[in-house]
């Protein structure tokens, strides 16, 4: 669970991912106008209850002063009007103040409130002896109940007058009209007046309520107004608060990214720096101090590259001259000092900067050289030992060829041998001495001897017989010793093409690509045909080729020893390689051997030139490796393709064109 | 009773309630309902003020408890008004005169009618009449003169005032005797503050009562005109009127002393 500090930078995310707050529904102009006139029937109530209160203290003041007691003689009692006052006004008092306080919005409350106001117009002009100054507490009564802006109290307060005076006229005329007969034209009279006020009051209600709700219209159109700009302020402040996350994040990735960024420069096992034109150097990493030989937390004001004795001065302004061309360098080597003095190569990468100022600078990175330069030279030194490996390799390969065909030869030149020796051996020259005995024996008697004797006269017939024979052995063993002859001119061959192969070795040369694979041909053509494998050749017109004439006899021989290998392996119908010559395009032509053997899995494919891989019992993996390290050294390639098993192979050596003018 | 701003029925001029868009026109505003007919027009305020006064939302019982409040409350109202009235309208106790002749002989002028008013120093009731006092003494032109007795209890209530200077009353001068112990008052029958008698030029007592027709209460009561009509060479219309005001002797508050 995540501490409070953890979740503090996330809290305003918190704040800002939870939705804006909902908009509570915007009042319309009926609710403003409810809302107003509430407000002022407040205003109303708390003027009437503060009103009603202070009539009543005035009536008992006025009470209180005017008639505290009553006499007879010297004795005396307090005055009716004094209990009056205190009773009757708080009665007139109580219901309005009940329903201000609890139903303060209720027309009823209203209602009441006028009646208690006239009411207590009543009581003060009685209790003022009926002056009829106090009369004019009625108009003013009136006059107030027209703060609640609502006319239908002033027929209420109307009736409540009229009514008094109706009453009052017909029993007691003389408390209202101050005589004791009063007709009721006289009540009209006074309700007359009454009306007459209130119609101005009712016209002023009516207008002052229109004027409510067209305020309250003004107040919803600005309302609208301010909804509308409220809502864009919301949506602001919410993608204020988005961004603000957003940006908080963005810092706190981009304070995590300066902490990896400054790990990173700080452990790299490269010098990064930022130098300007004038030396100064505003960045160096560990790595790249340590190089120099300075201490880790070296001061960087205290080291420069402008003095030439870090940065040789002849090499720096090479470097700025052509970084300023340039505006990036990549792979500048140069050689540094460090703090003892002592030499280390590095080689710079880096890009034109400008200061703040406009001045010149440039960042980028420095690595040290000597390192990579043994490994280098450890690699020189593998590849020739590789080189020459493959060399060998070739050459054994090629002299196990020779030998083969040369021993193939010999073979046939020992069975032509000793099929001369037997032939020798059971030549018919011995039936030739023993005529030639016969003749010598018989010396004198010869003619009669070949006339006579029946073995005599058989002679001739012999004889022609035994020239027959000699005469054919003779042309058998003539045949044999032109097979010999042509055996050895065989050998002889191998050996001068070996011999022009080896005499050509490293020497890169314009050859016709055709006569290439025919050579390669002879080489391994008496192999193939011992096997019964056919070989078909297609050339087409090629231009000549830029090779090593020995490297591609060595790729040659080996792919197609490798195509014979690989059909001895099956039992093919018919197994058959094919050499083809063909141009690929202006600057390339390829030189494919093809095969309709078992062909190579496509899993192999990918690995096949690796080194060390082979699918030979007795093979070491080497041969395609090192064809295809020969085939790049000459600026070519060497490529296989194969559709899978039982679908034969293809190699191609792809050899450049001679470049045109070169 | 409060309503909070949604139970406003500001859907009052909406064809239908719920959840209808409100009516923004203006109930007074006779442009926006043109179309209607005044008599719709009115209808539609006495509806508007209807929702307003929401009944609707008050229970039956709670209703009925606040129209038995108002009707007890009226209630109240009238029956306080009316003991009120009753009190004011309340005459005070009056006695036969028992040497009227003898008083009006010594203390009237030769051949000029006098005018005497019994007062309670201490009644409320007293300063209507005396203002009524006034008045007549004003509209008698100087035809009359004018005596007031102010009663005082006697010598044994040194609180009561013995000021007897006279009195400016509509512009006459109108000299005060001390009534003490009410006994000039009894002379002349009088028992209630505000009792005036008059005694033509003769000496003959033409009127007796009040000048007020209520207590405590101005205003021109039948005994004024009776007393003009005498100064004006006529017959009164009346000898006699009610007295409201205060008793001025304890005795007189006795049901002897009642007229």
């Amino acid at each position: 669970m995540n501490s409070p500090a953890s979740l503090a930078p996330f809290s305003i995310a918190a704040e800002a991912a939870a939705p804006p707050t909902p908009v509570p529904p915007r009042q319309t102009v009926a609710d403003l106008f409810n809302g107003y006139e509430q407000k002022v029937f407040t205003q109303g109530n708390r003027l009437f209850g503060w009103l009603l209160l202070s009539q009543w203290a005035f009536a008992v003041l006025v009470a209180a002063i005017w008639s505290p007691r009553t006499w007879t003689g010297t004795q005396s009692q307090i005055h009716p009007h004094l209990i009056a006052a205190v009773f009757l006004g708080g009665a007139l008092v109580s219901l309005p103040l009940m329903l201000i306080r609890w139903m303060p919005f209720h027309p009823v409350t209203r209602h009441t409130v006028a009646a208690a106001q006239v009411s207590f117009s009543a009581l003060l002009i009685h209790l003022t002896g009926g002056r009829i100054e106090t009369h004019f507490h009625v108009f003013g009564s009136l006059a107030f109940l027209a703060v609640y802006r609502d006319w239908r109290v002033l027929p209420t307060a109307t009736i409540m007058v009229a009514l008094d005076h109706l009453l009052r006229g017909i029993w007691f005329p003389e408390s209202v009209y101050g005589v004791p007969f009063a007709t009721l034209w006289r009540t009209a009279e006074h309700a007359g007046w009454v009306i007459f006020e209130d119609v101005v009051l009712v016209w002023a209600c009516l207008l002052s309520r229109r004027e409510m709700w067209e305020i309250c219209q003004r107040q919803d159109a600005h309302q609208q107004l301010l909804d509308g700009l409220e809502e864009r302020v919301r949506e602001r402040t919410h993608a204020l608060r988005l961004e603000m996350t957003e940006r908080e994040r963005t810092a706190h990735e981009l304070s995590h990214a300066e902490e990896r960024y400054r790990t990173l420069v700080a452990n790299l096992p490269i010098g990064v720096f930022k130098t300007t034109r004038e030396g100064a150097v505003r960045l160096a990493n560990p790595y790249l101090l340590k190089l120099l030989g300075l201490p880790e937390n070296a001061d960087l004001k205290t080291v420069t590259t402008g003095d030439g004795r870090i940065f040789p001065s002849i090499e720096r302004e090479r470097f700025w001259a052509r970084l300023r061309a340039e505006r990036e360098v990549r792979g500048f080597e140069t050689t540094f000092r460090k703090v003892d003095g002592s030499p280390v190569d590095v080689v710079i990468n880096a890009r034109w900067r400008e200061e703040e100022d406009g001045k010149p600078a440039c960042e980028g990175t420095l690595e040290d050289l000597t390192e990579r330069k043994r490994a280098a030279d450890e690699v020189e030194k593998l590849h020739q030992q590789l080189v020459t490996a493959s060399r060998q390799a070739g050459m054994a390969e090629v002299a196990t060829g020779v030998l083969h065909n040369v021993g193939n030869v010999l073979t046939s030149v020992n069975v032509t041998v000793h099929d001369v020796l037997d032939r020798l051996r059971t030549s018919r020259l011995s039936h030739l001495r023993r005529v030639v005995e016969v003749f010598q024996r018989e010396g004198p008697q010869l003619g009669t001897f070949l006339t006579d004797d029946p073995k005599g006269r058989q002679l001739p017939e012999f004889l022609a017989k035994l020239e027959t024979h000699l005469a054919d052995e003779n042309i058998r063993l003539r045949n044999d010793v032109e097979g010999l002859v042509r055996h050895f001119e065989h050998i002889r061959q191998i050996i001068v093409t070996q011999q022009n192969s080896a005499k050509l070795f490293g020497v890169t040369e314009t050859l016709p690509p055709a006569q290439l694979v025919e050579d390669a041909v002879k080489l391994i053509a008496p192999s193939l045909e011992r096997h019964a494998i056919a070989l078909e050749r297609r050339f087409a017109e090629t231009p000549l080729v830029k090779a090593d004439r020995h490297k591609v006899l060595q790729i040659l021989v080996n792919l197609m020893k490798n195509a014979k290998d690989a059909l001895l392996t099956g039992s093919i119908a018919s197994p058959t390689i094919v050499v083809r010559v063909q141009r690929l395009d202006e600057t390339r032509v390829a030189l494919s051997v093809v095969d309709n053997g078992p062909g190579i899995p496509a899993a192999n494919l990918a690995k096949i030139f690796q080194h060390g891989f082979t699918t030979k019992k007795d093979g070491h993996g080497f041969g395609l490796h090192s064809a295809v390290l020969a085939a790049r050294e000459m600026g070519g390639d060497l490529e296989v393709a194969s559709e899978g098993r039982g679908r034969g192979a293809s190699f191609t050596l792809i050899l450049p064109l001679p470049v045109a003018g070169s | 009773m409060a309503r909070g701003p949604a139970a406003f029925p500001g859907n009052v001029f909406a064809p239908t309630s719920g959840n209808t868009a409100p009516d923004r026109r203006d109930p007074w505003d006779p442009k926006a309902n043109r179309h209607k007919s005044p008599r719709r027009f009115r209808a539609k305020i006495a509806k508007f003020h209807s929702h307003r006064a929401d009944f609707g939302r008050m229970s039956r019982r709670r209703t009925m408890g606040l129209g038995a409040g108002i009707v007890l409350w009226l209630s109240c109202i009238v029956i306080g008004f009316c003991a009120l009235q009753r009190y004011a309208a309340k005459a005070g106790p009056s006695r036969p005169p028992q040497n009227a002749e003898e008083f009006f002989a010594a203390h009237r002028t030769s051949h000029r009618p006098l005018l005497v008013m019994m007062v309670h120093p201490r009644c409320p009731c007293s300063d209507a009449s005396l203002a009524e006092l006034g008045d007549l003494l004003a509209r008698s032109h100087g035809g009359c003169d004018a005596l007031l007795l102010q009663y005082h209890p006697g010598e044994d209530s040194p609180d009561w005032s013995r000021d007897v200077s006279p009195r400016v009353l509509g512009g006459v001068h109108v000299p005060v005797v001390l009534d003490r112990g009410g006994k000039l008052a009894a002379t002349l029958g009088a028992g209630t503050s505000g009792h005036v008698v008059f005694a033509d030029a003769k000496g003959d007592m033409r009127f007796t009562g009040g000048l007020t027709t209520s207590r405590g209460h101005r205003g021109r009561a039948p005994g004024q005109d009776a007393i003009l009509e005498v100064l004006g060479g006529g017959e009164p219309t009346i000898t006699a009127a009610p007295v409201y005001g205060c008793a001025l002797t304890p005795e007189c508050a006795a049901p002897l002393c009642d007229r």
